[in-house]
Parts: C-alpha cells; sequence; structure tokens
C-alpha cells in the first residue's frame, strides 16, 4: 500500500528579483516498508522535497502546488494544528550534522522525553528509561545509560547521529525521511551508521526516503531510487535496473562520475555542454 | 568544597580582579543582609536625633563621622547599601523578565511582530537613560517605588535588543528545527529550546548592570528625585553632605567612596562572569 504520494508538486520562491522554481511537479511514491532514495547534485530540490512533506516550509513568498498524499491526507492543505499532530508521531526526520541537532543544555535523556512528551502524556515513568535504554540499544550503543546522562558535546559524532536515529524511533512513526544522515561523518563511521540505520528500520517495518548525493550510500540503502536534476525527476526505477542499465543521460553521467581509485583525472559533470532536462525521462 | 575543585571556578579565578569582585559583593551583601546586627548603631537609620554629638569627624566611635543631627554615617552607609540592592533586585525583576519574553517573542516570529516591538524598543533607546528617568519622575511624587518604575521603563529595551539578537541566529539551530520536527509548540521552543542558551549572557549582563543600576538610583535620589529622607540612602546622603563641603568633607566622601565600591565590585564580579561563560554583552 502506499504510504506516501506526492503528486505534481511544484514550489516556487518568490524573491527579490522573480521567481525561482525550486520544484518542477515532481512526482514520487513511498510504499509501506519501503526504502526510497532521492538522489540529485546541489541545489537540485531535495531538500526542498522534504521540508515540504513536513510543512517546514510556510512563508508567504512561497508558492506551492499539487498534492501530497501522507495515508489520504493530503499534507498541503491540512492546518498547522494537525500538521504538528503527524510531525514526529506519524513522520520524523533525521538531520544531517547530529551535534547541532541536540540542545547543548539538556541530557539526552530529557531531550527524549520531551520528544516523547510532544504527542503522549500518559507513559509510565518507571518503564520509560527501560524503553529509551532499548531504543539506544536497537542503534547498537554499547553503554546506553552513560548515553542517556550525557550532554551532545560529550557524544561524537557517530554517536549523536545514532541518538537522532533512535530519538526519530521515539513515538513509532510510519515514514523517516533523512536529509543527507551521513555527509557529516567520516567514511567508516558512514558505513556503520547507515547499516544500523538499515537493520533498525527494516525490523520495525518503517518507510523511508533517504536523501542523499552520494550513490554509494545510496546503492547499499534503497530499495527504489529517484534522480532528481533542477526540480525534475528525470528517471525513476528500483536500485539495480538503476545501477545495471541507467536509461537517462543524465543518471549514466552521475555513475560515470563515481571517483574510481584506478582512474588518472577527477571525473566531472559536463553540465553547460548537455540540457539533460530536454531528453526523454525514463520509469523503469 | 567542591565548588573550588571545579573547572569553572579554576577558569574564574584565574582573573583575581573577579575574585575580588565577588568578594566585594558577598561582603556587601552580607552586610546589608545583616545591617541590624553588624552596625554601631542601627537605630540611627531612621528618624533620630542625638545633638550633642553632632558633627563629629571620624573616630573609633563613629567610624565614618556624624552629621549635622549626630547619626552615625557608617551605620547610614551599610543601610544605604540595603536601599540600594533592594532598588537593583526590584529593577531587574521588573525589567529582565519584561525585556527578555519581548526579545524572545520579537526574534522567533519575525515579521510584524519583530519591526513592532523592535522599533518601540528603538524609540526607548534612543533616549538617554537618565533623561528618560527624569521625565517620568517628573510626572510622579518622588518616592522609591516611583524611582523603580522609572528605572525599569528605561532598562527593558536593552535586554529586549540583547535576546533578540540572540536568538535571531539561535532559532536556525539545528536542534530548534529537529524539535520543530518532533512536534513541539511555539511556547516550548521558545522558552524550552531558546531560553536556556541565552542564559549565560542573560546572568552575565543581569550582574554588570546590577551596578549601573545602583548608579542610576543614586543618580536618582541625588537630584532628590528617589528615596527620601529619614531612609538612608547613598545618593541622598551624598547630594545632602555636598553642601557642607570642604569642610565636613566625611559626609559626602565616604556615601560616595561607598557608591564607587559597590559599582566596582558588581562591575569585576560582571567581567569575571563574561570571560567564564565567554560571551559578548
Amino acid at each position: 500500500m502506499t504510504l506516501l504520494s506526492i503528486r505534481n508538486l511544484e514550489v516556487q520562491f518568490k524573491h527579490y528579483e522573480g521567481v525561482t522554481t525550486a520544484l518542477k511537479k515532481i512526482s514520487l511514491d513511498i510504499k509501506e516498508g519501503e526504502k526510497v532514495a532521492l538522489v540529485g547534485e546541489s541545489g537540485s530540490g531535495k531538500s526542498v522535497t522534504a521540508r515540504m512533506i513536513l510543512g517546514l516550509l510556510s512563508n508567504s513568498n512561497i508558492k506551492k502546488n499539487g498534492e501530497i498524499f501522507f495515508e489520504n491526507i493530503d499534507l498541503l492543505k491540512e492546518s498547522s494544528s494537525q500538521i504538528k499532530q503527524i510531525r514526529g508521531n506519524e513522520i520524523s526526520m533525521i538531520f544531517q550534522d547530529p551535534v547541532s541537532s541536540l540542545n547543548p543544555y539538556f541530557t539526552v535523556k530529557k531531550q527524549m522525553l520531551q520528544a516523547l512528551e510532544n504527542h503522549t502524556k500518559d507513559y509510565d515513568k518507571n518503564t520509560i528509561e527501560k524503553y529509551f535504554v532499548d531504543l539506544l540499544k536497537d542503534v547498537k550503543i554499547e553503554d546506553p545509560e552513560r548515553v542517556l546522562n550525557s550532554y551532545a558535546f560529550q557524544l561524537s559524532g557517530g554517536m549523536a547521529q545514532r541518538v537522532m536515529i533512535s530519538m526519530a524511533l521515539i513515538n513509532n512513526p510510519k515514514l523517516i525521511l533523512a536529509d543527507e544522515p551521513t555527509t557529516a561523518l567520516d567514511v567508516t563511521v558512514q558505513k556503520k551508521v547507515l547499516s544500523i540505520m538499515k537493520d533498525v528500520i527494516s525490523r520495525k517495518k518503517m518507510s523511508m526516503l533517504l536523501i542523499s548525493h552520494n550513490l554509494g550510500v545510496v546503492r547499499e540503502f534503497a530499495d527504489k531510487i529517484y534522480v532528481i536534476y533542477q526540480g525534475t525527476i528525470l528517471e525513476e526505477g528500483s536500485t539495480e535496473k538503476i545501477f545495471n542499465s541507467p536509461g537517462h543521460i543524465y543518471t549514466q553521467t552521475l555513475l560515470q562520475a563515481i571517483p574510481k581509485i584506478n582512474s588518472s583525472k577527477l571525473p566531472s559533470l559536463d553540465s553547460e555542454n548537455l540540457d539533460y532536462l530536454s531528453q526523454p525521462k525514463f520509469t523503469h | 568544597m567542591k565548588i573550588f575543585k571545579s573547572r569553572g571556578w579554576y577558569k574564574f579565578s584565574k582573573n583575581p580582579l573577579s575574585v575580588i569582585g565577588l568578594l566585594i559583593v558577598s561582603i556587601i551583601v552580607l552586610m546589608a543582609i545583616f545591617a541590624n546586627y553588624l552596625t554601631p548603631f542601627p537605630e540611627h537609620a531612621g528618624p533620630f536625633v542625638d545633638i550633642p554629638n553632632k558633627i563629629k569627624p571620624p573616630s573609633s566611635t563613629y567610624f565614618f563621622g556624624t552629621d549635622k543631627i549626630g547619626r552615625d554615617t557608617f551605620s547610614r552607609i551599610i543601610f544605604g547599601y540595603r536601599t540600594s540592592l533592594y532598588l537593583g533586585v526590584i529593577v531587574l525583576c521588573i525589567a529582565v523578565p519584561i525585556g527578555t519574553s519581548l526579545g524572545l517573542v520579537a526574534g522567533y516570529f519575525g515579521g510584524k511582530i519583530d519591526a513592532i516591538i523592535m522599533r518601540i524598543t528603538d524609540i526607548f533607546l534612543s533616549i538617554p537613560p537618565l533623561v528618560l528617568a527624569l521625565s517620568i519622575m517628573a510626572f510622579l511624587k518622588p518616592t522609591l517605588t516611583n524611582a523603580m518604575i522609572a528605572v525599569s521603563m528605561m532598562w527593558w529595551p536593552w535586554y529586549t535588543r540583547l535576546i533578540y539578537n540572540l536568538t535571531r541566529s539561535l532559532k536556525n539551530e539545528g536542534f530548534v528545527i529537529s524539535s520543530k520536527i518532533v512536534g513541539a509548540s511555539h511556547f516550548h521552543i521558545i522558552f524550552r529550546e531558546i531560553l536556556p542558551n541565552c542564559s549565560a549572557s542573560l546572568i552575565t549582563k543581569i550582574t554588570l548592570d546590577m551596578g549601573f543600576v545602583i548608579l542610576i538610583g543614586s543618580s536618582l535620589s541625588f537630584l532628590g528625585l528617589g528615596v527620601q529622607p529619614p531612609t538612608p540612602d547613598l545618593g541622598t546622603m551624598v547630594s545632602q553632605g555636598s553642601k557642607y563641603l570642604p569642610d565636613i568633607w566625611w559626609l559626602s566622601v565616604f556615601p560616595g567612596l561607598a557608591i564607587l565600591v559597590i559599582v566596582l565590585g558588581f562591575n569585576l564580579l560582571g567581567d569575571g562572569l563574561k570571560d567564564l561563560f565567554d560571551v559578548e554583552i
């Protein structure tokens, strides 16, 4: 069953010099239990998509058209109080920079409690700590008791990101949005955090939208890939199909641009010479 | 004591001036609280007349001499500290919450609310503080309560501006956005996420301001617009004593020095806290 369905979403930013179209009628589907990746360069509209889903971009200078259906509710038409109910409860988000996503003035435990209390007030005070410890154990944190009583600056980047993942899981959401969750981490930790995240999400049967510019990350993680370029989705398909037989010329160039250890020069995207948008779009 | 072994104390005590500030402030506060037991003549704080002992120069009985009606200047200075601290605490208790909440609201919501609050703040800030306090006092009866109201009225805009600037930068921090995403209310974000992160700057500014509020309060009473006799007040004592300078010098010199010491104490302490918290005011 389809959990999240974006239909012809168009987002325009009005500013001093005119209008910029960030998303040009994109459509995207996430089924229950599916891990979907949205891949593109910087400025292609990946993060805008995530922010639109959570209703974080609401400003009189932002024009939006289209529909975002989450379990048959149109998120773009809901009132802000109803969206608040959905945020954190049914959809939650993991950010790029884990350390700054934690408030430096409170311990991890306090912040986990707050995330919980935003949506429910009746929980058993005696067992709640056990629940937090279990959540932290799920993301392979070895000494959960110490981490619960730590402040953000006492944790390493990888640990903080794992704490953020477990905080996103507190209310058992159906969908998790991850906006470049491993960009701030170094390569070895990246791999560990990714496999932990994949493991937890598969086990809890949640759906996920992974936003990334890193094709290596996407290949290991996602079931389905959307390739986005300048606010347009150029190609969509299962991970296998996209990697084995990329249809769109942009996807092909992207895959060629992955740095290889035996090549002498760094590959680059020659986007000035090619008009990717005029090429036909691919759906596998 | 555990606190003297902490990292904070080590950082604070590296600058001897801030320790001196802390000492001055704690001694003055303790003396003001226990003035009834510590001063040689506590009854001299009220309406008291002792004509045989009038205008005595400093001696072992009267440390700082006596005034025209025979009251001990030393006892009256200690009770004057009590009045000054009382004024400082009340003024900041009024000005800080008002200024802080206006700054938080303006900085967090932005837009029209921001424009309205900050323009009003700018208007208040554009008038020199003492002139504003004097013009407010011109409408009110010169009493301690009214002096507090007048000083509070001129003090809150500074907090609005400080907290406004902090809020503007804090509201785009990751933890504010992520608490928005977990469905937190505006109230929660403003008071539980942003405000705690302003506390270092707030504490430092409050400490530094104590000295300045006391100074402004003394200026008002020096001009006869603040505390009225016979309640002992440092500003009033300086102004009354100045009529007899230079012959009866102790009547105004000692209260003047007393103002200097308390303002200096709070300033040194505030500077120490500023270094400790590493904040810009």
